[in-house]
């Protein structure tokens, strides 16, 4: 139908055509080529995202399932025999008809079970500190410290700039349970000679920060600590803090002579 | 449409150009229609009912001083210009926004391809047109014809494809303890 001669091929209204088509197909390609790549590369992050957190379910379910195997031994080894100690008793007591013997089982018994009621409380505590509960996480800290102070192994002392609004009672119990851990890792590997800790506030959250003068960790130890198979205790602060979506920040002070951990808890509007 | 206008042109040999002006208004205002449905934009009706407005009164400007004796070049310029303007925007947004699939896999993303194919091929023939002879046009319009059947190509794909919504690829987070 149509024959172009060779001097209208080289028209601008074909050369436009041309460079116009040109540029259409050539950003159709990399959209569909950049598109693919972005997939793709969502599809690996999303990957290790699901990875690590399997990682940190695992080390939540083995938390949980050691907890339960320490309340069950506490029970089973202390509780026990302490109750069966006093139904012998009781059982003695129904038995015996000499009125002293009897006033004697009972009074034995009576300090068997006022030792079972305090096992038990002891428990209870372990599980929910009553100083958290009633005064908040200031005193909760606070007495936790005094009692490792107590031991003489350690200076801990710990100072709470602007704790006037109490987190969620759940918030603080993962808070003091992070806390309580990190502690605990200072105490068995820093080989330090002091734990200081501050907490400040931020406009949207509240900034708990720790020293130490012994070995500490880097952040990036820290990342690949709690990827690896090792360092359960890391794991278990990771995923505490994932539920209350705080954040973990492990660093060596700019003088390089102590290291700090700052732990960032998101508040909540009832919170602020 | 173009059917339509061949048949005119060729069988009855007339050019009527009240219908092919009509068109090109229906034409735009059902792009920008289809583009309001497919963007993901929270301001896409704003800024396409707008798009839309201005379409139909510029529309009204060329059709009432020229529309019964002569095609309106320019205002196809105009519409040209608007879709390809949202077109771009509409393959921006594939990259931008979070997407499950990949982009071919889409009914949309064939119907829009269509359209932008079909617009870059003949954007020059339309500005280059109004200034050439009648037997160069002639000639030229077959570029027209090309790029209708290469629209016409991608929009059968788009039609008769199975668009899915579901992810490219299902990661397997049956087990834990895998």
């Amino acid at each position: 139908m149509i024959i172009l001669r060779i001097a209208d091929i080289y028209s601008p209204l074909l050369l436009g055509t041309v460079g116009m088509l040109l540029l259409a197909i050539a950003l159709v390609i990399f959209i569909i080529f950049h598109q693919r790549k972005v997939i793709r590369y969502q599809m690996k992050m999303q990957e290790m995202e699901s990875e690590q957190q399997k990682i940190l379910l695992r080390a939540s379910i083995k938390l949980q399932e050691e907890e339960r195997q320490r309340i069950a031994a506490d029970l089973h080894d202390d509780a026990g025999p302490l109750l069966a100690t006093a139904r012998l008793y009781l059982t003695e007591n129904m038995v015996n008809l000499d009125k002293a013997t009897q006033l004697q089982s009972i009074f034995n018994a009576k300090q068997i079970i006022d030792e079972a009621i305090q096992l038990i409380r002891n428990i209870s505590h372990s599980l929910m500190p009553p100083t958290l509960k009633n005064f908040g996480l200031e005193s909760a800290v606070s007495d936790f410290f005094q009692k490792i102070n107590g031991s003489g192994s350690m200076n801990v002392n710990s100072r709470f700039h602007d704790y006037k609004v109490r987190l969620r009672p759940e918030k603080e119990l993962i808070v003091f349970r992070v806390i309580q851990e990190l502690t605990n890792n200072i105490l068995k590997h820093s080989n330090s000679s002091f734990i200081h800790l501050t907490q400040h506030n931020s406009d949207d959250s509240i900034i708990i920060r720790m020293h130490h003068d012994g070995r500490g960790l880097s952040h990036d130890d820290f990342i690949k600590m709690s990827k690896s198979n090792v360092g359960l205790g890391l794991k278990n602060i990771q995923s505490r803090l994932k539920v209350i979506h705080g954040d973990i920040l492990f660093e060596q002070d700019a003088s390089q002579s102590f290291y700090k951990v700052t732990i960032d808890v998101p508040k909540e509007f009832d919170e602020k | 449409m173009d059917t339509q206008g061949l048949y005119l042109k060729f069988i009855e040999k007339k050019q009527n150009f009240i219908y092919y002006n009509v068109f090109l208004l229906l034409e735009t205002l059902l792009l920008l229609l289809y583009f309001i449905h497919i963007l993901k934009a929270p301001t896409k009706k704003k800024v396409l009912g707008s798009m839309m407005i201005l379409a139909g009164l510029v529309w009204i400007l060329y059709f009432f001083k020229s529309g019964t004796k002569d095609y309106l070049d320019n205002y196809q310029i105009i519409e040209n210009i608007l879709i390809l303007l949202t077109v771009i925007y509409y393959y921006y947004e594939q990259i931008i926004k979070l997407n499950v699939n990949f982009i071919y896999t889409q009914r949309s993303f064939w119907i829009v391809t269509a359209y932008f194919l079909f617009i870059s091929g003949i954007f020059f023939l339309i500005i280059y047109i109004p200034l050439l002879k009648k037997e160069e046009k002639e000639n030229y319009y077959a570029l027209n014809y090309v790029f209708t059947i290469v629209r016409t190509i991608f929009l059968s794909i788009g039609i008769l494809m199975k668009s899915t919504s579901e992810p490219v690829k299902k990661r397997n987070n049956n087990s834990l303890y895998e």
